[in-house]
């Protein structure tokens, strides 16, 4: 874990040869050079975090600084494709392998009026020109070291874009997939934006086999001023993965951002969720389930800024943890100078199924105004014991009482979800993790 | 302008000049640290070969430790070579003169807490040559302790009457490398308290630093020591609430608690240093390192802090839990205003089996004060049915005061039962309106709703201790809200 600086350097400069080797992007736009040019240069200052950072403390690194991630030159087999049915059966599904557009494998439904959602090679006109207003503005390039890796050597974008006032239930679904290349990176990039009184939902997933990889997925999600975006990713990286990502989002005056995770798979990962609220009115919800098992490590870090008057921001994150599986949950509500009336809550519960599994807690809160109502909670435990024996005492048996309580935990954060494919496609991912699913099944 | 408005460069300054101007050279070493500085303190202490290899074995750690930044505080840079490491007592000659001469805010806010005015005079530093009540007082105490074996000392003393318990507990609960400041502290602590308490004895009495304030300096490295054998009990008590005096601006203090089967400790410390003056020029930097180990069965430690001083406090009194079915509690409340910081907060290390914790933290800020709770409970694989409760209130009372919370949950059993629970409030206007129709005036509402948002670690203080932390908090507040 105290990898020695310099090997670590070692590691930084291999990427920085990458990047001066890679192969001439013809008829890319000046800008996006420009923001490749100031990702590669921001990863050049920051490096790979060092163990003693604070806000890195917890996350094994070394495993990923010690092994050479390369961009494979095109888009390899993946077996995790094969009959692969995505989350969502309704609305268009947009597929990427290897951070390349995937047009075969993807499905093409009518969009929704005013939606423009395509990989931003084949975009132009009001769509192409919001991304270059926006690409880059959001996500944290200079602070987090992957974010920037992803700035420099991104394959393509995914832009969905939403015009002023478009209404839209149909979600758009992206599909991110790795193929099974060993020791390659992938840096697939989602770009959001919302216009002002525009409504729309997003899926976004996040796919690999067998493989050890490294993904640096970022999402940048812009809700311009009432804008309303429902946000769901679902992230089963592929059991030797290492997923390192962020999402950011700014909701402006009224918008409302909703945002739902759900973590399962991969053998490190880890999720920065950055929230600006700049809007008066603005609201922002982030609620994340992660289920670990075996020796898998799940991080999600929360950074909520609330930057003026009455913003209101709600987390709740929720952990099922076996095996010998650590997971950290590390939020922050940051309420600025100023920022009156801030209503902001925080939530963290964990679930230890095994005595080897780790959890980690750290609610945190900054508040640099008085007139704010900021509350939050952390808890960490196992089953009741009274509720698994009033649930003997009615006949159900040891694994069907503990998982019916696995399942009641975990499906408070399913419930709001308001894309019915994707509720019951979750429900599956969580019914899989439970030692009795099929009487759960049955009751439920 | 008081001594203590000085700066800490001011202040080294004029220690400086004291070294020269003390007559007998040996008394004092120049300002910087050193292997040399360590050595001459050691021999100047009567120290034995032990405590100087251990002290320098510090030191030499000490230099390889980065300062630390995590801390959500803001503070020049210190230089550790601008401070002078011994130095003897001050001459009656630098000391202020009267009463008339130190802070006048001050000298009001005892006068409010109704000290006799020859205890006031020893707080502010005063010469004074008149024997106090105090001194007596404390002699007839120390008969009393002899009586049932409770050895109740100065740290030198103990060192030079009981080395064998001082060799065998010092650095145990906090080790020499530990963090920066306790390293610091190791390597040049001067003085300090050292409490034994024999087996099955119930200290009749609570025993206070206070009673040996003008017996000793205890200077700025402070070093206290407190060993709880089986089955016995005691209460300490350190600081006192009135405002107190100091020449120097780095407190860097470190104090270790054992308790073995079945002891029972409590801690409490009121705090009431200098924190600065209205523009937050000056005042103490409190960089304290506290832990309790709970070594045997079904022992008990329990801080209780009031932090009303201090221009920056930086303390984490912590809880080692590793005897079966002990207890680690923590109660705290910290003002902060003015340009006062405090990241104040508590460790509770949960090994042994059955073991409970309980942190009640809470933190009031006002005018520019900034305060942060940060603190960690940690449930160890071993420790089967722990238990952990932890709850930290901040009262905002100005629109650019801050409060901050940072705890770490660290779980590693399933068996254990956390919570962990924060709010943040002001005093609502409605509760002051509330209060004004019934005839309350809005300073006495004031105090009465900051008083009530206390209450439950007020309670956990002695008796008389509550009383005056009572009022200090009026005092402290007062003026701090409309």
């Amino acid at each position: 874990m105290n990898q020695p600086v310099e090997s670590i350097a070692e590691q930084k400069s291999v990427y920085l040869r990458d990047f001066e080797h890679a192969p001439a992007r013809d008829g890319e736009p000046e800008w996006l050079t420009a923001l490749r040019r100031r990702g590669i240069e921001a990863f050049e200052r920051r490096g790979f975090p060092h163990s003693k950072e604070e806000s890195w403390r917890k996350t094994r690194l070394s495993q990923v600084a010690n092994t050479h991630y390369t961009v494979q030159p095109a888009a390899g087999e993946a077996s995790v494709l094969a009959g692969y049915r995505p989350a969502v059966e309704a609305g268009p599904c947009l597929v990427f392998l290897d951070g390349r557009f995937d047009a075969e494998r993807s499905r093409w439904a009518e969009l929704p009026a005013g939606v423009t959602a395509a990989p931003l090679s084949e975009l132009d006109g009001a769509a192409a020109t919001a991304v270059e207003n926006h690409l880059g503005t959001l996500a944290p390039v200079d602070e987090h070291p992957f974010a920037a890796l992803n700035t420099a050597f991104v394959q393509d974008v995914m832009v969905i874009h939403a015009a002023r006032g478009s209404l839209s239930e149909t979600p758009i679904s992206v599909v991110f997939a790795s193929s099974d290349s060993e020791e390659q990176a992938v840096y697939p990039r989602l770009l959001v934006v919302v216009e002002s009184g525009a409504e729309l939902r997003v899926v976004e997933q996040h796919v690999g086999g067998g493989a050890n990889y490294l993904s640096c997925p970022v999402t940048e999600l812009v809700a311009a001023d009432g804008a309303i975006l429902d946000y769901y990713r679902v992230q089963e990286p592929g059991d030797a993965a290492r997923q390192l990502g962020t999402v950011s989002t700014r909701a402006g005056k009224d918008a409302a951002v909703r945002m739902h995770t759900l973590a399962a798979g991969g053998q490190l990962s880890r999720t920065d969720i950055y929230a600006d609220l700049d809007g008066t009115g603005a609201d922002v919800e982030l609620n994340g389930l992660y289920l670990t098992e075996g020796r898998q490590f799940c991080d999600h870090h929360t950074w909520v800024s609330h930057n003026t008057e009455h913003t209101t921001s709600r987390q709740v994150f929720k952990g099922v943890l076996d095996g010998r599986s650590e997971t950290v949950f590390d939020g922050l509500v940051k309420v600025a100078e100023g920022a009156q009336k801030t209503d902001a809550q925080q939530e963290n519960r964990n679930l230890l199924m095994s005595k080897m599994a780790l959890a980690h807690s750290n609610p945190r809160l900054e508040i640099y105004a008085d007139d704010v109502k900021c509350s939050h909670g952390s808890t960490t435990g196992q089953l009741d014991k009274e509720a698994l024996f009033y649930l003997r005492s009615r006949g159900v048996g040891p694994a069907d009482a503990k998982s019916m309580l696995v399942f009641a935990f975990a499906n408070e954060m399913l419930e709001p979800i308001k894309v019915s494919g994707l509720h019951d496609y979750e429900r599956g991912l969580l019914f899989r993790r439970l030692p009795g699913d099929e009487t759960v099944r049955e009751v439920v | 302008m008081s001594a203590t408005t000085k700066t800490l460069e001011e202040v080294t300054t004029r220690d400086y000049e004291a070294g020269f101007v003390t007559d007998i050279e040996q008394d004092t070493v120049p300002p910087g640290l050193n292997e040399d500085v360590i050595r001459f303190i050691s021999a100047k202490k009567n120290e034995p070969e032990w405590l100087l290899e251990w002290r320098l074995k510090a030191y030499r750690n000490w230099l390889n430790m980065p300062h630390p930044t995590w801390a959500n505080v803001n503070y020049p840079p210190i230089d550790f070579q601008a401070i002078s490491y011994f130095s003897a007592p001050k001459s009656d000659d630098d000391r202020p003169k009267s009463l008339d001469d130190i802070d006048p805010k001050i000298k009001e806010t005892y006068d409010k807490l109704g000290i006799p005015l020859y205890e006031q005079e020893m707080l502010a530093g005063v010469a004074v040559d008149a024997v106090f009540d105090s001194v007596s007082v404390a002699t007839s105490y120390k008969e009393k302790l002899a009586e049932k074996g409770i050895i109740f000392c100065s740290m030198s003393e103990a060192v030079e009457n009981h080395p064998e318990l001082v060799q065998k507990y010092l650095g145990t609960v906090v080790p020499h490398n530990d963090n920066f400041f306790a390293a610091l502290n190791s390597a040049v602590f001067t003085d300090g308290s050292f409490v034994y308490i024999p087996k099955g004895v119930r200290c009749p009495m609570e025993l206070s630093t206070y009673f040996r304030i003008n017996a000793a300096n205890t200077g700025q490295f402070e070093r206290t020591l407190i060993v709880a054998e089986e089955g016995s009990h005691v209460s300490y008590l350190e600081g006192c609430t009135a405002p107190k005096r100091d020449e120097n601006q780095l407190h860097a203090a470190v104090v270790e608690l054992v308790a073995l089967d079945d002891a029972e400790i409590k801690y409490s410390t009121v705090q009431n240093w200098y924190p600065g003056d209205e523009n937050g020029v000056g005042g103490i930097y409190n960089f304290v390192t506290k832990r309790g180990l709970c070594q045997g069965r079904n022992s008990k430690i329990s801080w209780t802090q009031v932090e009303t001083g201090s221009a920056i406090t930086w303390k984490y009194p912590s809880c080692v839990l590793r005897g079966d079915n002990s207890v680690g509690e923590f109660y705290s409340v910290a003002v902060t205003r003015g340009y006062q910081q405090a990241d104040t907060g508590t460790k509770m290390i949960h090994m042994g089996k059955n073991t409970r914790s309980t942190i009640v933290s809470k933190g009031i800020s006002a005018g520019h004060g900034q305060q942060s709770y940060r603190g960690l409970v940690r449930i160890a694989p071993t420790a089967e049915n722990a238990r952990n409760y932890s709850q930290c209130d901040s009262m905002l009372m100005s629109d650019t005061c801050g409060a901050h919370t940072f705890p770490y949950i660290d779980c590693q059993n399933p068996s254990a039962q956390m919570e962990h629970e924060a709010t943040t409030s002001k005093i609502g206007e409605d509760q002051i309106f509330y209060c004004k129709q019934r005839g309350i005036s809005e300073e006495d509402a004031v105090s009465l709703i900051v008083n009530g948002f206390c209450k439950d670690v007020f309670r956990t203080l002695p008796m008389e201790f509550a009383v005056e932390a009572q009022k200090l908090m009026e005092i402290t507040l007062e003026d701090s809200v409309g």
